[in-house]
Parts: C-alpha cells; structure tokens; sequence
C-alpha cells in the first residue's frame, strides 16, 4: 500500500482536525441491539476515541450493578474468547453472540473445562466484538438491572467528569455523544431530558421490520457549524467590490492593457479576473446615460438584465480568438461574479442575528450553579461572530476575505501574483479580525467583575478556520424528544398527572424551552408542504406516513406495554391492527393534517367526537381511507418490532453519519427525522 | 468500475431466454443489483434483464471525466496537482520507459511526490504533499464506513426481499447524498430508447464516405461519444470490416483499417453493419446503419 494511513480515505473528508474530535469522543450506547451496534461500528472503524455499552442483564448472570455502591459499574470490555465467537440462529444481531452462559453449561456436559468462565452480560459481549474492530479504540460497558430506572443525568455526569478512556490526555477534552437502539419510551424519555439538561447530542434509532427511524436531538442552545461545506459555493474573488483591494489593484496595475497585447499567447494566458476587471473600464465608457459619480462614490456596474448581456458582448469582443483563448470563455462564463454580491447570506444573517454582546458576556460569567449554562464551546464561536459581526460592521458588510482563488487559464507567474494577492488580503483582514476578538475578550473580562470567564482566545487555526468559511456558517437547533412526544399523543397514559405508575414521569412544560413555539409551528408547516410531494411512484410508501404508523406502535407501547402484534393469532392481529389504525389518526389530528370535530350527540345529552376528517388529500386517501390506512396499520402490526439487521444497518449507517457532522461540527446534520421505508426503498426526512 | 457493470449487465441480459411469442421466460431472469458510493453520498438500483431499465441505459449520466490539458502541465503549472501530473504523466515514462507506475508502492510514489515538489519550488507553488500526489494519481475517491454501510445495506434489503418474497422491490433506482443534511430520491429509472443492450434499436450513424474504417472504430471508442465502446469489431452483410479476434482474422482484416468506408462498402450509403464487443456487453450486437453525407 502506497500510505500506511488507514484513515487516508476519510480524512480527505474531514481533516486532521475531524479526525482529533473524533478520537476525543466518548459515544455511549443505550441499548446493544442490532442498529445500535451498527452505528458503533461504524464510529469504531473511523477512529472514535471510546465507546461505552450500556445495557439491561440478561435474566440471571451475576453481572447486575451493586446496589451498595448506588452507582453504576463501568468495565472495560472483556477480552475476546472462543465462547464469545460462537453464533446460533437464535440471534439476528452479528455483534450479539447468544447468551455465553448457554455456552457454558453445554461444554460443561461435555466434560470440557472452561475455567468457571463468568457468563457475559449483553453490553460485555457487545462491546468486545465492537472494540475488536479497531485497537485505537477504548471499549467499555455497563450493565444495569433495569434501563428504566436509571438516572442518566447522574451517569453521564459521572462520565463527563471521570471518563474511563486512559487515553485521553485530559479529562476536560472529552466530549460525549449518546446513541438510543430500539428504546421503548419508558427509557427514551428519561433519557432525551437527560441529553438536553447536560447539552449533550443525542442520537435515537428505532429499527421496526422494513421500516426504521433516526431522531436527531441538538445539544442546547442549537449545534453550530463553521466548516459546513457546502457542495457548490462561489469563489470569493471580490469582483464586484468597490474599490478593488490594493493587492488586486497592484496586479492589475502590472498587467498592461489587453488591447494592447500583440503576442496572441500572452493575450490567452490573462486571468478572466484581470480581463473582467479590464472589460467593465470599457463598459462603463460604452454606457451613454448620465451619471455623475464623485471620486469616492461606487461607479457603475451591470444590473439590469440588458447591461449584462451587453457586458458579456464587451468581454467577447475584447477576444481575439474566443475558440481559441480559454481565458476569454472563462471570462464569459464567470461574468456574473462582476455583479455577484459578496456581502453575507441569508442563511449567515440568521447566525448572526443568533448571538448578542449583551447575552454573551453574561453567559461566559455564569458559572453554572443556578442551573444548566451556555456551553464553553457554544460561547467559543459566540465569540468569533461577535467578532465577525464588529468586522462586518466597519468593513462595508463584507466578511473577511476567504483567500484562495480557483485555478484559471493563466500563465504562471501571474496567477501566482494573483494568488499571493488575495493570500495576503486574507491574512491582513485576518489580523484585523483577530484585533476584534482580542477586543471583545477584554470587554468580557471586565464586565465580568472579577469572576472566571469561561471562554479563551482562540488558537490561530481556529481563527484562520473560521475566516475561511464565516460565508457558510450554519446553526441547527432541534426540539428536544421528550419536548414532543406528548403534543403527539396528549392523551398518553405516561403524561397523566392522576397514574400512579412509576413509569409515568413528569416533564418541564415544553414552553419553558426557548424557541419552542417557533420550532413548532415552523415544523407543522413544512409537515403540511411535505403532504402536497409524496412518492410518486407509489404515494402509499411516502416514508411520513410510515412514521405515523410507527408513531402508533409507540402510543400503543404507551397503553399496553408492549407492542402490537405479539398474539399472532388472526383475531388478536386484527384487533390490534384496528387500535394501532385509530391511534394513527389521532397522530395526524395532533399533528395538524386532520381534525376531529366534536359533534352534538343529537340527544341533547352532550358531545361527542365525530369521525377524523381533512382537507388534505394526500392524509384523505392514504390515512383517513380504511382500506390504505388499514394496509399501513397491518403491516405494522405484523412486524411486531422484529429487527432485520439490514434494515438496522441502513439506520446504522445514517445515524453514525449524522454522528460524525455532530462530533465534527462538519458538514451540515439532517433536521430532525428521518425516516426509512424499505418496502419500498424510499426515505424522507420530516419534523414532526 | 463502469467498464466491469457494463460487462456484467451486458452478459446477464444475454441470459434471458424468450418464449414463441418474443416474451422473456420469467425463469431466465436473473436479478443484478448494483450499488456505489463517493464521499457521503451514493446510489442503489435493481436491473431485472428485460424488464426494467439496464446499466447501460444511464452511461450518459456518468460525467466526463475532466482531464487537464497537456500544454498546461508541460508550460503553465499553476497549482500543485498539475506539478503532480507532470512527474507521473511526463516524467515518469522518460526517466523509466520501460516500467509503468505502481501507484501501490511507496517507492514509486515518492519518486512521483519528490519530482513535483521540486518542480513546485521552480513555479513558487505551494501544497504539494504526499497526500495530494496519492489523490491525484490514484484518482482517489474519499470515502467513509457510513456511507457504505447504508448503500450496501440497501442493497441486501432488496437481495432478501427478492430471495424470500417477504415485500416488494425498489421501484428502480434511489439515490443518497448526506453532506447536507439527507436527500433520498428514489424513482423509476426509465429505458433509453436507443440502449444498445436492451432494446433492438438500430442506430444511424452520417459519415463522408472519405472516412475510414480506422476512424469510425475511434468514433465508436470516443469516451464522450455515443456507444463508447473498448474493442469493437464490425462486419457488413457481405463481408467482415475488422474483426479482433481470432488472432488470424485480425491479422486478415487489418489492411481494411485505412480504407475508406466508401469504398468497404462500394458506395452503397444505408448500409447496416453489425457491431460487437465482447469486453463491454458480450453476446449482444448493435446495428449501425450508414449514410452517406459529403
């Protein structure tokens, strides 16, 4: 092999500096079922620095956390033996050999010894296959009597604060990552609240027959991205900025006029940016109307669609040869950049119109002990766009220059001239952004009135990292799981103030979350325009209305506690598949794509619900239907929660993705569900 | 790579078997999946030979590849990967004419590496590493576990359906991009009329009759051509053009490589000629009808 990197391929994907967050991670797993595995493999391969398995016993091995101590054990996976590499068909988790116990007892009748081998729990075997996968990788696992009741607030707080990866050269850079395989809602609430009180991302998969989901949930206030590395962006080349900055004007100073150039292979051998610069002279001189610019004053620039088209013509015609001289097509083809804006997007606006000075001081200062705080990270780039914002501010609304120009049809020495022009523009404006952050920093400590600040300034790679992309920056902020769950199914007995159930837990009102209302209503209304685009080929697999029917299978999780379909005798199927029908449609009520209007029971007695009625077409003829509906609430029912590794697989590879971009802080996470179809091979991403 | 799909879809297509009335025999069918991926993204589709759309229905929606022109690399360097393609395009075949370049070794790929660092140095162009000298050559593709995983697991989800008859089948191609957020498209990917692999269709092909045999072949072979085709052989009703294989008809049919195809074929313009090529589809023949034109 040509490297010996076995990262090479990935990191031409995320940097050295991806590859360092990765190894600092701790990813914890809840659950060891088949796409819980799967995502950890996937995490383990690429280089994660630790991996936590935690998991409830098997009936009886002796591995059940002290109750004494009244924490939870934390071990290091166990070394691979052959009992752990034996498979039967008893399984469909590859990362899950069976109960080693059973293993135990057969070769005992067989007069083999084996050491009075300790029978495994499910987390011990899961995560010795998985931490095989990869010896860069620390493994650990957890087993517990019961997830339900553990308190993951305690858990990953104890993690946070004594991470069991010897490897980490300090305990205050490990991060935590959580990911949820197949939780039923008794542990998955708990455990959302947890994530969202401690800021930390949390990942939560439900793999069901051919179907499966995965749910992203951003730690508060929202996940930022600096490198979102959008596929197609514009180069930064400044084109249409007044005046040119002085190392653009210097070369194109050094470049005599085009006009003028006799050999026809110098002429070829112009940069387009030079020979639009050159073209828009001569523009400006072919405009006949009045205008009457001051010296300082922005002159003219193509921006009606006539003047475009008349600008392109000045560049063609200033061709001696348009066949034949690349530069010149280059120059057509890239004309718009002449009139491109350059100043911050809209989607950067948002960013910035995120943070203020005001908050920001306020929250370095907080300490935390009146409660959950800003994240020490969160204000690390709160700092950098305030900086952006000061630069912005005194810089005509253009962010710093990014610095690198694409290769064009040029001769060397003056591409090169060009390159080292914008080179050093970017560094200068680099250095003018570090002043405002040097500023703000003090103002920071100042007001802080003596107490610690949270936030530090920055390292020169991080400063030169966000200058190069402050034009994509990006933010997602996901309403928190549990913060939903009930708005789905209000009449849910585990929201119940009167149960007395120990599984029905109470949760802050979703108002007390910031946003909450805005999230909301915004993600209704993309619901709503999701409706109006499902599947073409055949609008009963739309993925949305598989999520509903899932949706179902947890409401009735909720009622009965367990899933539809258990009893697989005809009647049994039946009636549940009825249920899990009548709860799909007060999911679609809840969600805002049906109503069920109360109507006068006409005795004069009272109310009474009617049927479920809707507008929408789409919910009236897939849902609403009986026949269709039906079909969906079925098909449900017949998986009975069965996992297909597969399928698990696909969700696996998703969620680890999605991981990735969230322990990165690369590219861009999807917002917040997505949902797969395998019947049909389809998926959609939704917020519900 | 595309030249081994084209192969395999070509053959399984030459399996399917027909009944009296022209029908495929359901039994003589048999299922290709295929699946790909690049970086976060990737794609998965089901071909059932003669029923559904085939590889080489979507060749054209594979883009050209985007070589950078010679006189750029020898004359006008400017950034570091065309350093890097003047050692191993340029350098490498003068300085060991008669070794090619094995990308897999270390040795060879710090010869390549150091050749472009010093003609960076001579340009005062900055990047060239060992890391960019292995991409640029090798044509490496980034890739991640994850974006295999969900690809490849796609594709044993349709496997199992098919084997077990337990749902239905992807309805005929879906696509997957994950750097922004998650797009998934799944729709039917539709037959081109003029496949040359699963659809009879004739092709017509205007050509000066001044043009030779030699000259069509290249035609045929263009990458950004219509057929692009590796190793075509041709024959007309009445006689064999070129043939490559057997050894001895090639050596027979070479004389007709410079003549003209006006006279091969005696200035009859609408001639249709069969053409083949075992290497991209084997056992399928494509009809190419020539006119004329000056």
């Amino acid at each position: 092999m040509a490297t010996t990197d076995k990262y090479d391929r990935q990191l031409r994907l995320w940097g050295a500096s991806g590859q360092r967050a990765l190894g600092e991670t701790l990813v914890v797993l809840v659950g060891s079922s088949a796409c819980g595995a799967e995502t950890l493999k996937n995490l383990v391969l690429p280089g994660v620095g630790s991996i936590l398995v935690l998991d409830d016993d098997d009936d009886d091995n002796g591995e059940s956390s002290s109750a004494e101590t009244g924490g939870i054990d934390i071990h290091p996976s166990p070394e691979l033996s052959p009992s752990l590499l034996k498979f039967s068909g008893e399984s469909s988790n590859f990362f899950l050999p069976p109960n080693s116990k059973k293993i135990v007892d057969k070769l005992e009748s067989n007069n083999d010894t084996t050491n009075g081998e300790t029978p495994l729990s499910k987390a011990a075997r899961a995560s010795a296959l998985l931490s095989e996968l990869n010896p860069d990788v620390c493994g650990f696992y957890s087993s517990v009597p019961s997830l339900a009741a553990v308190d993951f607030t305690t858990f990953f707080q104890t993690l946070l604060a004594n991470p069991p990866n010897n490897h980490a050269s300090s305990s205050s850079s490990t991060k935590l990552l959580v990911i949820s395989a197949d939780q039923p809602p008794p542990v998955l609430l708990p455990l959302s609240h947890a994530c969202h009180n401690l800021s930390l991302p949390l990942l939560a998969l439900h793999s069901y027959g051919l179907l499966g989901t995965v749910r992203v949930q951003t730690p508060p206030p929202y996940h930022f991205i600096i490198e979102s590395k959008p596929s197609h962006t514009l180069p930064d080349l400044r084109l249409s900025r007044w005046p040119p900055f002085d190392g653009l004007n210097d070369v194109l100073k050094s470049v005599g006029k085009l006009d003028e150039m006799e050999d026809s292979k110098d002429h070829s051998h112009v940069p387009f940016v030079v020979v639009l610069l050159q073209a828009l002279e001569k523009w400006r001189g072919t405009v006949s109307a009045p205008f009457n610019p001051d010296a300082s004053s922005r002159p003219r620039y193509p921006s009606t669609f006539a003047a475009k088209q008349d600008f392109r013509e000045v560049v063609k015609n200033m061709a001696h040869n348009l066949n034949n001289e690349l530069n010149f097509e280059e120059a057509v083809r890239e004309a718009h950049l002449v009139w491109a804006e350059g100043r911050v997007s809209e989607e950067v606006q948002e960013v910035l119109d995120r943070v203020t000075e005001e908050e920001f001081f306020t929250a370095a200062a907080d300490d935390g002990s009146a409660g959950p705080n800003v994240p020490a990270n969160v204000l690390q780039f709160q700092l950098l766009v305030l900086a952006l914002q000061r630069f912005l501010s005194k810089n005509d609304n253009y962010p710093p220059l990014e610095g690198t120009i694409p290769d064009m049809t040029s001769d060397t020495a003056r591409y090169v001239a060009l390159q080292e022009a914008y080179q050093r523009q970017a560094e200068m404006d680099r250095g003018t952004f570090t002043n405002f952050v040097k500023e703000i920093l003090q103002q920071c400590k100042f007001k802080s009135n003596g107490s610690k600040v949270r936030v530090a300034m920055p390292t020169e790679e991080e400063i030169i990292t966000f200058c190069k992309n402050c034009r994509h920056l990006r933010l997602l902020e996901t309403r928190p799981l549990f913060a939903e769950y009930n708005l789905q199914d209000p009449t849910s007995p585990r929201f119940s103030a009167n149960s007395s159930s120990r599984t029905s837990l109470q949760y802050p009102d979703a108002s007390s979350i910031p946003n909450f209302d805005k999230l909301l209503s915004d993600a209704r209304e993309d619901l709503q325009s999701q409706t109006y685009d499902p599947y073409e080929t055949d609008p009963i697999q739309t993925p949305l209305l598989w999520w509903m029917a899932l949706r179902a299978c947890h409401a009735f999780y909720d009622r009965h506690g367990e899933y539809p379909g258990k009893d697989d005798r005809e009647l049994a199927l039946e009636a549940d598949a009825k249920e899990v029908h009548t709860l799909t449609l007060e999911i679609a009520v809840n969600l805002g794509l049906a109503s069920k209007p109360t109507a006068s029971t006409g005795d004069g007695v009272g109310e009474k619900d009617g049927a479920v009625e809707s507008e929408n077409d789409f919910i009236k003829s897939y849902l609403l239907d009986e026949a269709q509906g039906g079909n969906l609430a079925r098909e449900v029912v017949r998986y009975n929660e069965a996992e297909i590794h597969n399928i698990a697989a696909i969700l696996g590879g998703v969620a680890s993705q999605e991981a990735v971009k969230l322990i990165t802080g690369q590219y861009v996470p999807l917002d917040d569900t997505f949902v797969y179809n395998g019947i049909a091979s389809v998926a959609g991403v939704y917020r519900f | 790579n595309i030249e081994a799909r084209r192969w395999l879809n070509g053959m399984m297509h030459s399996l399917v078997q027909f009944d009296d009335d022209g029908d495929p025999l359901p039994e003589t069918i048999i299922p290709l999946i295929d699946g790909g991926t690049e970086g976060f993204s990737g794609q998965a589709r089901l071909i059932l030979p003669r029923i559904t759309s085939c590889f080489e229905c979507s060749l054209d929606a594979f883009a050209p590849s985007a070589a950078v022109p010679l006189c750029t690399i020898a004359e006008t360097p400017r950034i570091p990967e065309h350093c890097i393609a003047y050692a191993f395009i340029l350098q490498w075949p003068k300085e060991f004419p008669d070794r090619k370049l094995n990308p897999d070794s270390p040795e060879d790929m710090t010869w390549v590496y150091r050749q472009a660092l010093e003609r960076a140095n001579k340009y005062n162009i900055h990047g060239v590493t060992y890391m960019l000298t292995l991409g640029v050559v090798k044509n490496i593709i980034p890739a991640v576990a994850s974006t295999n995983a969900i690809i490849s697991a796609m594709c044993v989800n349709e496997a199992i359906k098919l084997l077990s008859f337990a749902s239905q089948s992807l309805n005929t191609y879906v696509m997957y991009m994950g750097s922004e957020g998650v797009h998934s498209h799944t729709f039917v990917y539709d037959k081109k009329d003029t496949c040359p692999v699963c659809t009879s269709h004739v092709h017509t092909l205007e050509i000066s009759p001044s043009t030779t045999l030699n000259s069509l072949l290249q035609m045929l072979c263009d990458k950004d051509g219509r057929f692009k085709l590796k190793t075509p052989s041709v024959t007309s009703s009445s006689k064999t053009l070129y043939m490559r294989k057997p050894q001895a008809l090639e050596k027979a049919t070479r004389k007709n490589l410079n003549k003209t195809m006006g006279e091969l074929l005696e200035g009859k313009s609408g001639e249709e000629l069969v053409v083949t090529d075992p290497v991209v589809f084997p056992e399928t023949s494509l009809g190419l009808v020539l006119t004329f034109v000056e």
